[in-house]
């Protein structure tokens, strides 16, 4: 994984891409004022390689059910759970199950011909649709009430440098993907960037002043009316940075020296969270991704003892217990971080709301595959927590081979976003799932 | 009165009126004659009475009528006719000729002449910053004084082709090394040789690219193959189409270039189980249309990574002709301080990347230390003293919790530093001259060789200055920045889309218009070169065609000949004045316009001031004078004696260009009227030159003494962003003398040039003359 970002990289993560947007333009809008009284939230969590279906869906239906092994971790927030179990990842096409596992599960739509070759499958390029994530932000994003800062954030946690249809899910149209931000450091400059650049700023400016003057006595009386406009410009300029008190929201501390390592994926894991909390707090946007690894992916979890790599693992028979105990653990340490991210959500108070972030924020727990050595599309793992689209929850819900383009579509409409089709039409006949 | 409606640029008629060109000390001799004191005091009086009312008392223009100065560069002749013939307005001719002639004669002397303007207030040399150009540039060579500057470019153009089988880090085997610029690839065969099997080939272009001009490209790939175009930055790609979507196989991307920078070029494709391989890089210049790259632009040589910042400026003031850095905005600071940012970011973000080779510990602090006192030093264009390095460096660093954010506020503050922004205001008289020389001759920073120079205090004699200059002048920088000044000189800085009726020109279409500018760039290329005889712009009858060009202009070419130069009738060229771009340019979109050519003509070739006309008008059509060829319609039209007071310079100026249609083409009737090219110029002595055609009107213009002081003045003011004559009233005639002397090479003219800017100020900015 690269360990630097390239300055057009960077410039795009300090959301001064378009550099034609002066430097203080931006600034007013660091912490935005929003007067809307509930802000509905998002968080897309991705874990790659299938599940152990006995060890994580629940044998019942209804709202009386058992959580089994895998999700144990999320016990505190049963009643707050959805589980969707028999929702289907129907798209064919190109691509090998993986690919069409990641590059379909938001955008619900085929990937396009190309030259990504795969498994024995015919090869591919990218999605050739939008994911329901981007749609949503694009929804919010047009309506001043739920406007944001950044409208999206997509973070990510040992995803590697390399942008193929395995690496990404989020798409911002047809064949755009959205590479996730998996450094912290990264994320950081995005969220906090220009502030810090502020307090760069301000620290010079007294310099800055101190050269002029130094410079005025140097030049004729005639010059010097061009530095006294200079200096005027710098007190004005001072002025207008946004004074340290008046911030709302404290800037996080980040250890950057963390490195971007396999070993570290747990550090890292809790760095990004904890931003996205942040990031929640200060209204920075209510979309969310957060994709663990990539489809295929290889995390070797030796801190849980684990030396073989997920995808390695994935594919061992049922027979072989030991494989099939190490992806329950795998599992387990996914769940667990989900549950440290609720928890974290249901303990923090909505600013300027009533409840707790939980209450108005919605956890989608997802995967490319159903299975992992079956590669079947069948039965993707989707489970819910949390309050923010309105669902019904405590429920441990049963669904007969239901394409997964009806789950997109009910993302959407518990935003509001009222759309007839998402993704391939010919799976949202039925329209959304009714999970309120 | 009614004037034909501006063109584009041509709007801003009073560009020169400040920057006029001043009249020969001859002036002067006709002032001091015998009569001088009695028509002066006729002058005098008869003003006092009958003008100043209008005008004001001094000239300078009344509240209510003629609120514009009364200054010009008719000569005392041409001014006298004018006054007879339509003042006072009230009543026209009632002064007899010579009352029009003493009284010409009286504000000719005491404010009409570009010498009485001067006289009466003398330009100073402005206290200036860099200009948004200027500090672009700057910035792209500070961090090349660490990382390196780009290889010289040799004659072969196109990119190192290298063509290997097998797979990176695997079982790469090289199969075929060569130059080749076309980067539209089409392999029916599946492989670009045949000593490849079909699978897993790769083809690596790599080289540099060479930006024609300072502005926006997008690049646009459409590649069926593993594909990543790296521009400047080699580690990641403008464009990463490793993933092709058969479908949507076209990716694009857009990139801000400076003109005459030099930037590292890769184009990585690998194939291995695609069907049907084909690639193709094509680009869009800005203002121009999509098309090939074209070879010209692309060398085989290496360059390293250099600065380029995005942050967009506001643009500069260049109300008097030429762009400088007179004046400051919040905008500007606001781009300042956030383009200081972006480098601080771009530093701080991968340090490593910008250390110099042999000390590149980012963790280091002290090589860190080093190296940013290195660069600070560059950036102010002097030594540091320790008590620099202290707050500059050390104090940066202090109390912060990482080196980055050091590197970081160093950054920040060397770039807005008023030193940085204000060049050559402090430092030693040495360090002032290379700081002087490197913006007026590159527009950018000396180099480590120049700062060299003036630590060991050997760059104030002008035996020491010389060699640095003529040193100066072999470099790529300054060929560009004079080959933008010829742009400049002929009106053509900003690439206006032209565009021509598609009912007379269907033929002239966004692709031969990009071609003619292509030509046109050529032509002023071999002129970018200090040995080349200047004339040739005015006088050299060749040109440079394309198979399409030359199906419309003439000459014999292949459909798909590429641009070679070609020889023209000798009765039909004059150099780059009649290139068709500029032609065209200068042309309304059905018509020929003799009345732009003809300002054209007079303001930047001969350096004359014109009145802005009073309003803009549409001109007569066609339509509503039938029959009329464009010369005579033009002549009815401005056949007012108002009109003519600017129009009997124009028109006979214009009209030696009738033979030039609206796309610059050549013709022998209009309105199925034999053409008559006619012209004729009185001189700013007063003296008429008739000519009959353009090999006439070529030879006259070729040697006249003020094309060659307008163009020696202008290519003074865009060199140095500053006015001559705050350099001293003689030294138009002094520099033109030195072009003169040296068969109109300019490379001695830009060594004077150098001398002059070198020269110890006074306190009130007045460069002292003869100072060494």
């Amino acid at each position: 994984m690269s360990s630097y970002l390239s300055r057009r990289e960077f410039a795009k993560s300090l959301g001064i891409a378009s550099a034609s947007v002066p430097f203080l333009l931006n600034l007013g809008s660091l912490v935005r004022a929003n007067s809307q009284a509930t802000k509905q939230r998002l968080i897309v969590v991705f874990s790659p390689n299938g599940v152990i279906p006995p060890n994580f869906w629940p044998d019942e239906e209804g709202e009386n059910f058992s959580l089994k092994r895998i999700m144990a971790p999320l016990e505190p927030f049963k009643n707050r759970l959805l589980t969707l179990h028999g929702v289907s990842d129907k798209i064919r096409g190109d691509g090998d199950s993986h690919m069409r596992g990641m590059g379909c599960l938001l955008t619900g739509i085929e990937l396009y011909p190309g030259n990504i070759q795969g498994g024995s499958d015919t090869p591919a390029g990218w999605a050739s649709g939008i994911s329901i994530d981007q749609e949503i932000k694009n929804y919010l994003q047009s309506k001043p009430e739920t406007q944001t800062r950044f409208g999206s954030l997509e973070f990510g946690v040992g995803v590697p440098s390399r942008a193929d249809t395995w690496t990404r899910m989020v798409y911002a149209g047809p064949n755009r993907p959205i590479a996730p931000i998996d450094q912290p450091q990264a994320m950081f400059n995005k969220l906090y960037g220009q502030r810090k650049d502020q307090d760069t700023v301000r620290s010079i400016l007294d310099d800055l002043q101190a050269d002029l003057a130094k410079l005025r006595s140097k030049v004729s009386q005639e010059d010097r009316r061009l530095l006294d406009e200079h200096e005027a410009l710098v007190r004005e300029f001072e002025k207008q940075l946004t004074p340290v008190s008046t911030e709302s929201h404290i800037v996080p501390e980040i250890d950057s020296k963390v490195e971007d390592s396999n070993d570290n994926i747990p550090t890292l894991t809790r760095q990004q969270m904890d931003l996205m909390l942040h990031a929640i707090q200060a209204d920075f946007a209510r979309i969310f991704t957060f994709q663990f690894t990539n489809s295929v992916g290889q995390a070797k979890m030796r801190w849980l003892g684990i030396e073989e790599d997920h995808h390695g693992l994935s594919h061992e028979p049922d027979s072989n217990e030991q494989a099939v105990e190490k992806l329950t653990k795998i599992n387990i340490w996914y769940c667990e971080q989900i549950a440290y991210l609720a928890q974290k959500l249901a303990e923090i108070p909505e600013p300027g709301g009533n409840g707790s972030l939980l209450d108005n924020t919605t956890i989608l727990w997802t995967n490319e595959l159903g299975k992992g050595n079956s590669h079947t599309l069948e039965n993707i793992p989707f489970v819910l927590i949390g309050g923010g689209l309105g669902f019904r929850t405590g429920r441990s819900l049963k669904y007969k081979s239901t394409p997964h383009n009806r789950l997109l579509m009910s993302l959407a409409h518990g935003f509001g976003h009222q759309i007839g089709r998402f993704g391939n039409e010919n799976y949202c006949n039925e329209g959304p799932l009714a999970l309120s | 009165m009614r004037h034909p409606k501006p063109l584009g640029s041509l709007q801003s008629i009073r560009i020169f009126l400040a920057a006029s060109c001043w009249t020969l000390p001859i002036l002067f001799c006709l002032a001091c004659s015998i009569g001088f004191a009695q028509d002066h005091e006729l002058g005098k009086s008869l003003y006092e009475s009958k003008c100043a009312s209008c005008h004001g008392k001094t000239g300078q223009g009344g509240a209510e009528h003629y609120q514009e100065p009364l200054v010009g560069d008719l000569s005392i002749k041409e001014l006298a006719t004018v006054i007879h013939e339509t003042m006072p307005e009230d009543a026209p001719k009632s002064l007899a000729p010579e009352q029009a002639s003493a009284v010409a004669q009286f504000i000719h002397h005491e404010f009409y002449s570009p010498y009485a303007q001067l006289r009466n207030s003398p330009p100073k040399i402005a206290f200036s910053r860099l200009t948004a150009d200027q500090y672009r540039r700057s910035i792209s060579d500070l961090m090349s004084i660490c990382t390196g500057r780009a290889q010289a470019w040799t004659s072969e153009r196109g990119l190192q082709r290298v063509i290997a089988q097998g797979e990176w880090n695997k079982d790469r085997k090289e199969i075929e090394k060569t130059v080749d610029g076309k980067l539209i690839c089409d392999w029916p065969d599946g492989k670009p040789v045949p000593e490849v099997d079909h699978q897993r080939w790769q083809v690596r272009w790599s080289g540099t690219l060479r930006a024609p001009a300072t502005g926006m490209y997008e690049f646009i790939l459409d590649s069926t193959v593993n594909t990543k175009f790296f521009l400047n930055d080699e580690r990641n790609p403008l464009i990463d189409a490793g993933v092709v979507s058969y479908e949507k196989s076209t990716n694009s991307a857009s990139i801000f270039l400076v003109a005459g920078q030099v930037y590292r070029f890769v184009l990585d494709a690998s194939k291995h189980k695609e069907p049907s391989p084909r690639l193709s890089l094509t680009w869009k210049p800005p203002m121009g249309v999509p098309q090939p790259i074209p070879e010209r632009y692309l060398s085989p040589t290496w360059a390293p990574q250099v600065l380029a910042i995005s942050t967009q400026f506001p643009p500069d003031d260049a109300s008097v002709g030429y762009e400088r850095g007179t004046s400051i905005s919040r905008e500007w600071f606001e781009a300042v301080v956030a383009s200081a940012i972006e480098v601080g970011n771009e530093l701080s973000s991968d340090p490593k990347r910008w250390m110099p080779k042999e000390a590149n510990d980012p963790s280091n602090l002290e090589q860190v230390k080093k190296w940013c006192a290195l660069w600070v030093s560059s950036a102010l264009r002097r030594n540091l003293k320790d008590e620099d390095i202290k707050r500059c460096i050390d104090l940066q660093f202090e109390g912060e919790t990482s080196i980055e954010n050091g590197i970081k506020k160093v950054c920040i503050l060397t770039l807005a530093s008023p030193e940085f922004q204000y060049p050559a205001t402090t430092g030693t008289q040495d360090e002032k001259n290379v700081a002087r020389l490197a913006l007026a001759l590159w527009d950018s920073l000396p180099d480590p060789w120049m700062l060299e120079k003036a630590t060991k205090q050997e760059a104030h004699t002008p035996e020491q200055l010389r060699p640095i200059i003529d040193r100066m002048l072999k470099d790529s920088r300054f060929e560009n920045k004079l080959f933008r000044f010829y742009l400049e000189w002929l009106g053509l800085s900003f690439n206006k889309e032209l565009s021509k009726s598609n009912d007379r020109f269907a033929m002239f279409n966004p692709s031969i218009a990009a071609d003619l500018r292509t030509s046109l760039e050529l032509f002023l290329e071999d002129y970018s070169k200090c040995e080349t005889d200047l004339r040739g712009l005015l006088n050299a009858d060749t040109i440079y065609l394309n198979g399409s060009l030359a199906s419309i202009f003439g000459g014999n070419l292949a459909a798909d000949a590429p641009f070679q130069k070609i020889a023209m009738p000798e009765q039909r060229s004059a150099g780059a004045l009649t290139h068709p771009y500029v032609q065209a340019y200068y042309a309304y979109h059905d018509s020929s316009s003799p009345i732009h050519r003809g300002v054209f003509l007079a303001r930047r070739i001969f350096g004359r001031t014109l009145r802005p006309p009073v309003d803009a008008i549409i001109p007569i059509s066609e339509q509503t004078a039938p029959g009329l060829s464009t010369r005579e319609r033009v002549a009815q039209q401005t056949s007012g004696a108002m009109c003519q007071s600017c129009h009997k310079v124009i028109n006979p100026l214009g009209f030696v260009f009738e033979n030039y249609d609206a796309i610059g083409r050549f013709r022998g009737d209009d309105a199925g009227k034999p053409i008559d090219a006619s012209g004729l110029y009185v001189t700013s002595l007063g003296d008429q030159v008739e000519f009959q055609n353009i090999t006439q009107f070529r030879d006259f213009m070729s040697n006249s003494p003020e094309v060659h002081q307008a163009i020696v003045k202008q290519m003074f003011q865009f060199m140095t962003k500053q006015p001559l004559a705050a350099y001293g009233l003689d030294r138009t005639e002094s520099l033109t003398k030195s072009l003169q002397d040296n068969t109109y090479q300019v490379r001695t003219l830009l060594i004077e040039l150098g001398l002059i800017i070198c020269q110890p100020e006074t306190s009130d900015g007045i460069a002292q003359s003869g100072a060494f």
